[in-house]
């Protein structure tokens, strides 16, 4: 067991790496002049002579693998340099904004289990009756809306027209409720799929019909037997939909005005700050990696299948 | 012994996942909305830096906590601010302020000479600056006594009144707002308003209790970043905000301030201070042809852009400026759209043929670059144009860029055509004419909308005219530009602003760079 996290581990960390050259130069070959909007911020009348003295001195002119490795060299030491626009340090500035990106990832996996594995039961309950083509068809639906859609449309109902609930800002547990829902749903539909298929596939498992043999119920059934087997499937769904989720925190965040990683990567990229996008992409893709790690280890940790191979 | 069973570990993880719920559930809410006096107003982006001699914070921030010697209002009128009165040299080589007394900053230091000249000395004299004739062609800062203070310049400098508005880099901070080494530490000034909570999310601000001029009639003022337009457009018609608009505060687009005016949200809107133009890139040969610039100003349908993309909310024009801009001059006719004596004047152009015309065998393409973070609503614009020069054989291409592209291209004059934004108020009539067109100067980002070194003594001799001969020496520019269609102008956008029922009174300020709270009223 040991001995395949330890195996994993390493995997991840060469993925980092990867990672890390990839955020660098998707970054930096960008088209366009980052000099200009440097000196245009710096203020005055930017002419040419003015754009080309920035270049020099932020070191724009340098080839990528020398900026890399600088860079790379600051980030080790915990330096993730300061925003090209405002000046902040930008590690201090990701630290102040990863809580409104927590709460969004976390808010969202909750409305992701309660809304697949609620579906996903209620369509395995009663297989191919009506309440599974409801839930199939609202799960469609779901899946098939833009999320800045679906956004929209929970401001609109919730926050304007019921005037129930705050249509922006990070001001508590009721201003979470709709970023919730809005990231949330799209993965959970699809995990009620998930969920449906694999209860399906469990429910025609010899031990199944063993315990249909000595006469006990479909729901007894359902959650003694079937559920726990279809906990590893579930986990790595799970896994896959946090990695959904940061992402749509990006189109998310701006529309509630939430102030977490994944609007400072937006507004970043519309001003061309080079150190916050590649910090913000950079810890993005560590965190990917290090969801699917987790996950993977936690999946060989609850499936006693995986567990046994592990130890063999 | 295996400790981490899998029930222990899903137990666990639960367990955890419901305490941190619990511990994270106290967030306290950003905005203390219980009074009744908060106005509550959206922001695009954040205050950012607000320090007035960097150019990253919210302009309109800025202005509500630094105070300008004098005021800008409609017009380009100047009224007295720190300066109570002002001696302007006859020869205009040098202004003498006589300060307004018993100012304090609100850190508690005084408003007076050496605090002024403390803030002046910080950039008037630095060559980053010298795009302000104030500072270009300063000679010398003068501390009369310790309440005047007289800036000399090396030659006439007519603009300096208006350029002493401008709200950076030249707004005063409290000397005591600095650290050791001098560098700018907290947003300290003499203004109406101080700042209580500074935040990623948002601003508040409080009054200054102490404000020499009318203090503000509201409890608070808060501030709240909402980046996308269509959350601010729900935030107010749910109430949780109430008022958006301004081009750099929290814009409302034409098609947004309809589709608001249709829900009961009331929109004000008054004259804009800047012109939209379709640039002919000057370095081009296509484009030395004056007749060739006419043909495209005749292919253009300004009233169908301004009551249709525009919805109505500008005004279709041939000016370089709006009426409201100082020195505008007369109001030249917009043409009609006519095609036909646009293919004529081409063929005398020498651009020929079927379809797509040509001359020696080279097709009329063009290339027209939009960039929507640069000039809103440009995509659509060029969309327009496209189709209108197609009728006439001109085939037109839109190169979508961003910001950071366009800034790049543009100074470079990679382009044959662009659209481009005058300065507006405060800075024009002088900075779109003498940053923008004057050829002796570099072009800066936002690049040159025409140069000819034909026009430079006549922009020169209107930049540096004194007061009696300004009108006609600028007039005298403007007529130029416009026999020669120099460039191609399209409409002046109105500015907007919607606000709900919780507003009584309101009024849109005179620039683009300030909050709307002079005659706002809950």
């Amino acid at each position: 067991m040991l001995k395949v996290a330890i195996n994993r581990g390493m995997s991840a960390a060469v993925l980092i790496v990867i990672a890390s050259i990839f955020s660098f130069i998707i970054i930096a070959a960008f088209p366009g002049n980052v000099a200009a909007l440097i000196a245009e911020l710096r203020g005055g009348f930017v002419t040419h002579d003015v754009v080309a003295k920035v270049a020099e001195d932020y070191g724009l002119n340098d080839p990528l693998p020398v900026r890399y490795f600088a860079w790379v060299g600051d980030v080790l030491q915990g330096d993730f340099g300061h925003s090209l626009r405002t000046g902040e340090d930008v590690s201090a500035a990701i630290v102040k904004r990863l809580q409104a990106t927590f709460i969004l990832i976390a808010g969202g996996i909750t409305v992701t289990l309660i809304v697949g594995v609620t579906l996903g039961f209620l369509g395995a309950m009663w297989p191919n009756g009506t309440v599974d083509r409801i839930v199939r068809v609202i799960a469609v639906v779901c899946v098939s809306v833009p999320k800045f859609f679906m956004a929209a449309m929970l401001i609109l109902a919730f926050g304007v027209m019921m005037n129930l609930l705050p249509t922006f800002g990070f001001r508590g547990p009721l201003s979470w409720i709709l970023p919730s829902i809005a990231v949330g749903i799209v993965p959970g539909a699809l995990l009620s799929r998930i969920a449906r298929v694999a209860l399906e596939e469990a429910m025609s498992r010899p031990y199944v019909v063993t315990a249909k043999s000595k006469g006990f119920g479909r729901r007894r059934i359902i959650f003694r037997d079937a559920l726990p087997n279809i906990v590893p499937v579930c986990l790595t769904a799970v896994g896959m939909d946090i990695a959904f989720i940061t992402q749509s925190s990006l189109i998310i965040e701006p529309i509630f005005s939430w102030q977490g990683v994944g609007a400072y990567f937006v507004e970043a990229a519309r001003f061309r700050d080079l150190p916050v996008l590649q910090s913000c992409l950079l810890l993005f893709s560590v965190f990917f990696i290090i969801v699917n790690l987790s996950v993977d280890l936690i999946v060989m940790t609850v499936d006693p299948l995986q567990r046994r191979a592990a130890r063999a | 012994m295996n400790f981490i069973t899998r029930r222990t570990l899903l137990g666990g993880t639960a367990a955890l996942g419901g305490l941190a719920a619990l511990g994270l559930g106290n967030i306290p809410a950003f905005a203390d909305e219980a009074g009744n006096k908060v106005l509550r107003l959206p922001l695009a982006r954040a205050a950012g830096n607000l320090d007035p001699q960097r150019y990253v914070g919210i302009f309109a921030v800025q202005e509500l906590i630094f105070d300008p010697l004098v005021q800008y209002t409609r017009g380009g009128v100047i009224e007295p601010a720190l300066a109570e009165s002002w001696d302007l040299a006859e020869d205009e080589t040098s202004v003498t302020f006589h300060l307004r007394p018993d100012v304090t900053f609100t850190d508690g230091e005084k408003w007076n000479a050496a605090s002024m000249v403390w803030n002046l000395e910080r950039w008037l004299p630095k060559e980053d600056y010298n795009w302000l004739h104030i500072s270009n062609n300063l000679d010398r800062i003068e501390t009369v006594d310790d309440m005047t203070v007289a800036i000399h310049f090396t030659k006439p400098t007519p603009t300096a009144l208006t350029e002493f508005t401008y709200v950076r880099p030249v707004r005063f901070l409290s000397p005591k707002a600095v650290d050791a080494d001098g560098t700018y530490a907290e947003p300290v000034g003499t203004g109406p308003w101080k700042i209580e909570k500074d935040a990623p999310e948002g601003t508040e601000l409080v009054p200054n209790e102490n404000y020499w001029g009318t203090r503000p009639q509201l409890d608070k003022l808060s501030l709240v970043v909402i980046p996308d337009a269509r959350s601010r457009m729900s935030a107010l018609q749910a109430g949780d905000i109430d008022a958006m608009g301004g081009a750099f505060i929290a814009p409302v687009a034409p098609q947004e301030a309809t589709t608001l005016k249709a829900n009961g949200i009331t929109v004000v809107t008054d004259t804009g201070t800047d012109t939209m133009l379709l640039g002919f890139n000057p370095r081009i040969e296509l484009f030395k042809d004056v007749k060739v610039r006419h043909a495209f100003n005749l292919l253009i349908d300004r009233e169908g852009i301004g009551a249709v993309l525009m919805k109505g909310f500008a005004t279709p024009t041939m000016n370089l400026y709006p009426e409201v801009i100082a020195y505008s001059g007369k109001r030249y006719d917009v043409p009609k759209r006519d095609v036909e004596a646009a293919k004529a004047l081409l063929e005398e152009a020498g651009w020929t043929g079927d379809g797509i015309r040509s001359r020696d065998g080279k097709p009329l393409k063009v290339e027209l670059v939009v960039s929507e973070d640069a000039v809103p609503n440009s995509r659509a614009l060029g969309e327009v144009l496209q189709a209108g020069f197609a009728e006439a054989g001109i085939d037109l291409s839109l190169r979508n860029v961003d910001h950071a592209a366009r800034h790049g291209d543009i100074p470079e004059f990679k382009y044959d055509l662009s659209l481009f934004v005058t300065n507006g108020a405060p800075y024009d009539p002088y900075n779109t004419l003498g940053l923008m067109i004057l050829s002796t100067i570099q072009p800066g980002t936002d690049g040159k909308i025409f140069e000819d070194p034909e026009v430079d003594p006549l922009i020169e001799a209107a930049l540096n005219a004194p007061e009696g001969e300004r009108e006609a020496a600028f007039q005298a520019v403007l007529d130029w530009l416009h026999d020669n269609w120099a460039m191609a102008p399209l409409y002046h956008a109105q500015r907007i602003w919607a606000h709900n029922d919780r507003i009584k009174a309101f009024e849109i300020p005179a620039t683009e760079y300030e909050m709307p709270l002079k005659g706002l009223a809950l």
